[in-house]
């Protein structure tokens, strides 16, 4: 993975002093906190419903051993002893104080982990595949080419003042495990006729109060002028993106607003007269942030076996596991949905723990999902039921990868200052409710997302089943939506009907659920696939009645 | 209802309600406001001691019970963390007993 | 209309005044300030002799560009510093070979300054009155840029391939 060089290094540092001097100001009351507000949101640090949230960026959700373990110890010394994995594979902090938010950034520091712009009207983190590098299925390792984008956007100084946030996803497969036609960039990897490399470009993106599919606005640019053709997308969205209403505020807007095609003409017309101005990275420095993602030391004697004796771990094999382009390996997913647990969350031991496992048996590197799971991508198959017993023993081995119980939550009402109505509670009971194992298996392929309120930070429009958390009159209330996807087959959930209290979304979801099982063609049907065969009808008929 | 003057202390975050003499970590602390409520508001905002203050509804009690879920769930903690509850437990809303820690 | 009777020429690394708060005009320029009309962005078309115009954050700078020659000063608004559009205006005026004087006026915090002299902005009318020394703090804090913009300064990946 990517090390800082003395020039990452010195400009993390800086921010850092920077920061602190900003907070110093705030408190000698220098400056207001309308004007430190903005300041502070460019450093992650939120004002949330209990303390300050502080959003910690995992560059593409990539992070190793060492810095998982350092996370692991702000927890415990900064906060309340766990953190949140977040849908852009970052982490939060939920109960992180003003005055000592200045040395938890210098503690990030020293291990080349920041807060910068994971938050604000600007470039936020770029997203990428949590299987990169070692997935079957890729072009070649998106990362590089995510962290030449981290760096082009930090700091940026034509664009930390848009009209509104700013995602970027990259991946290199048609496999999409990245969602990158939701996001406002979305840039996949893939070669021409001619074999160069280089990215199809999907623009307009999102979920949100308006979810829209990104179309294509350029089906290849080379590797070489992407940098600059992003310059031209962010240049034509900093100058016509709305910014008289935030809820059209978004680059999504404009592209719907204006139309692809003349959305499409006019970045390529900026383009042109920006392409010369040599503003993308040379072809060494491509080469240099490349030699940073080589494989690992893989061993060609490894064996391409797995025993499965232990039927527990034979089980988590069948679910968690995900095939690897190397023999002998395999990709594991570390579930951070313990059945009644809290999504996404992980306890300071937990993250030590991970750390060390990290450290043995997958090259000391870690990934994020976007789902809130964790990853380790490197993992020898005769190495499995090993790394499997150290999981289990501490509550990480839930074998439910994509399955109905394990649904992305955002934090909800229950943390965030935004929302409407709690998801996380709505998450425990539905997993509960589905807490058996044969139960989960044979629905199969169920994804849950759940948002709080219409931030949709939990990418409900992107759900198998979605639901979204509202306050409808004072009281909590859940819409359900089915037949979304964040897949390469991407859709967004139609909502089924009307809204429901908290338990009645419970019964509601059993329902559709049942319904799904009844009409299934067979059992490998998915559940998506039914919905998208028979409709809405049959599972209206099944809630409604 | 009674109502009540919450906020945020800068320095922490931490949620803070008004007692009379001053601010309290603890809901069961917080004085119910008269009729100079909002100008009590007007001079804590124009004061910029404290983050967001705000005037909020509850029904009177010890503690008291704020109107909204949000404001309980400021009030009280998490729902889904008993161990994180705040000074003025037990919480209204929590229900699951045994989500713990992760 | 700025009186920049008041203004202040400031090196690279500017001194502190006696009276900050006297301050209105910050500037990086050696030439002498232009000290004529401001003219609207709409009004320049029609008047031939305007040789300094302010850009709203709806106007379209690139408009500007067949008129850059007779330009001295480009004044770029800033309303609320949320606002980033002039960011952009000032860039493009700079890649379309303008000169002549560029600056911020409004809305400008010293958190913004290092931005805006990176966009090409050589000339700061702030609303409220900036702090030398804060300012001076502010353009000395980061040292290095990773990416290229308005300003001279090389990229990262420049110094790392020479």
């Amino acid at each position: 993975m990517y090390r800082y060089d003395q020039y990452d290094q010195a400009l993390v540092d800086a921010r850092v002093d920077e920061f602190r001097d900003q907070v110093e100001r705030r408190l000698r009351h220098e400056i207001t906190e309308d004007q430190f507000k903005p300041l502070r949101l460019m450093n992650g640090l939120y004002l949330q419903l209990h303390a300050y949230m502080l959003r910690v960026a995992i560059p593409y959700g990539t992070l190793s051993g060492t810095q998982m373990r350092i996370l692991g110890g702000i927890a415990r010394t900064y906060d309340r002893g766990y953190g949140h994995f977040t849908t852009r594979q970052n982490i939060q902090y939920n109960w992180i104080k003003l005055e000592q938010a200045p040395d938890l950034l210098a503690e990030l520091a020293a291990v080349e982990m920041h807060a910068i712009q994971t938050s604000g009207n600007c470039i936020r983190n770029i997203s990428s595949d949590q299987f990169a590098g070692s997935a079957a299925d890729e072009v070649a390792d998106p990362r590089p080419y995510a962290e030449l984008l981290r760096q082009w956007s930090s700091f940026h100084p034509e664009f930390s003042f848009l009209p509104r946030k700013f995602k970027i996803a990259v991946t290199a497969s048609d496999h999409d495990r990245a969602a990158v036609k939701l996001h406002d960039i979305g840039l996949q990897l893939h070669r021409n006729g001619a074999g160069e490399l280089g990215f199809r470009v999907f623009v307009g993106g999102g979920m949100g109060r308006t979810p829209f599919i990104a179309p294509v606005i350029r089906e290849f640019i080379p590797v070489s002028q992407y940098l600059s053709y992003c310059e031209a997308i962010l240049r034509v969205y900093n100058r016509y993106g709305r910014r008289d209403n935030i809820y059209k505020a978004r680059i999504k807007i404009l592209v719907h607003e204006i139309g692809a095609a003349e959305f499409t003409r006019q970045v390529e017309t900026e383009w042109a007269l920006l392409e010369p101005l040599a503003l993308d990275a040379p072809a060494a420095e491509y080469e240099r942030i490349k030699a940073q993602f080589a494989p690992p030391a893989y061993d060609a004697s490894a064996p391409d076996s797995i025993d499965r004796s232990d039927p527990d771990f034979a089980v988590w094999v069948d679910h968690n596991i995900a095939a690897h382009k190397v023999p002998g390996y395999a990709i594991v997913t570390i579930s951070l949905k313990p059945v009644g647990g809290i999504p996404g969350d992980a306890s300071a031991e937990q993250m030590e723990l991970i750390a060390d496992l990290a450290a043995k048996y997958s090259f000391d590197e870690i990934r994020v999902t976007h789902s809130q799971n964790l990853v380790l991508a490197d993992v020898r198959k005769d190495q499995l039921h090993a790394l499997w017993s150290a999981l289990n023993a501490a509550d990480l081995a839930t074998p439910n990868l994509d399955l109905v119980t394990d649904i992305i939550a955002c934090p909800g009402l229950d943390y965030c200052a935004l929302a409407n109505a709690r998801s996380i509670p709505v998450a425990q009971s539905i997993a509960l409710r589905f807490a058996n194992l044969d139960r989960q298996h044979d629905i199969g392929e169920l994804k849950i997302k759940i948002s709080g309120c219409i931030n949709a930070c939990g990418h409900h429009h992107a759900g198998h089943i979605g639901i979204l958390g509202v306050d409808r009159k004072g009281e909590e209330s859940y819409q359900l939506s089915l037949g979304g996807s964040g897949a390469e087959d991407t859709s967004l959930a139609k909502i089924l009907g009307p809204g429901f209290s908290e338990e009645g979304v419970v019964d509601a979801v059993e329902k559709v659920i049942e319904a799904y099982r009844s009409l299934r063609l067979n059992p490998e049907e998915r559940f998506l696939d039914a919905y998208r065969r028979v409709g809405a009808e049959p599972f209206k008929e099944a809630v409604y009645g | 209802m009674i109502r009540l003057l919450t906020a945020n202390d800068t320095l922490t975050g931490d949620v803070i309600w008004w007692t009379g003499k001053g601010w309290s970590l603890n809901l069961a602390a917080a004085v119910a406001l008269g009729a100079d409520g909002d100008a009590l508001l007007a001079e804590t905002v124009a004061a910029e001691n404290v983050n967001d203050p705000a005037i909020i509804e509850a029904e009177a009690g010890n503690p008291p019970r704020p109107r909204t879920m949000r404001e309980r769930i400021r009030g009280f903690g998490p729902t889904v963390r008993a161990d994180l509850a705040r000074a003025a437990a037990p919480h209204p809303d929590q229900k699951l007993a045994q989500a713990g820690a992760a | 209309m700025v009186d920049v009777q008041d203004s202040v020429k400031l090196a690279q690394n500017p001194h502190p005044r006696a009276t900050p708060a006297s301050v209105t005009v910050l500037r990086w320029r050696d030439d002498v300030a232009f000290d004529g009309p401001v003219v609207a962005f709409a009004d320049f078309g029609a008047d031939s002799n305007a040789a300094a115009v302010r850009v709203d954050p709806a106007d379209d700078a690139r408009a500007l560009v067949p008129h850059l020659a007779r330009l001295r000063l480009i004044e770029v608004s800033f309303p609320k510093y949320r606002d980033g559009r002039g960011y952009s205006a000032a860039r493009i005026l700079r890649e379309a070979g303008y000169t002549g004087e560029l600056r911020a006026a409004g809305d400008v915090l010293v958190d913004q300054i290092n931005f805006m002299r990176r966009v090409g902005f050589d000339s700061f009318a702030p609303a409220k009155p900036l702090n030398p020394d804060d300012v001076a703090a502010a353009l000395a804090r980061f040292p290095h840029v990773y990416q290229k913009a308005a300003d001279a300064a090389a990229p990262v990946w420049a110094l790392r391939h020479g």
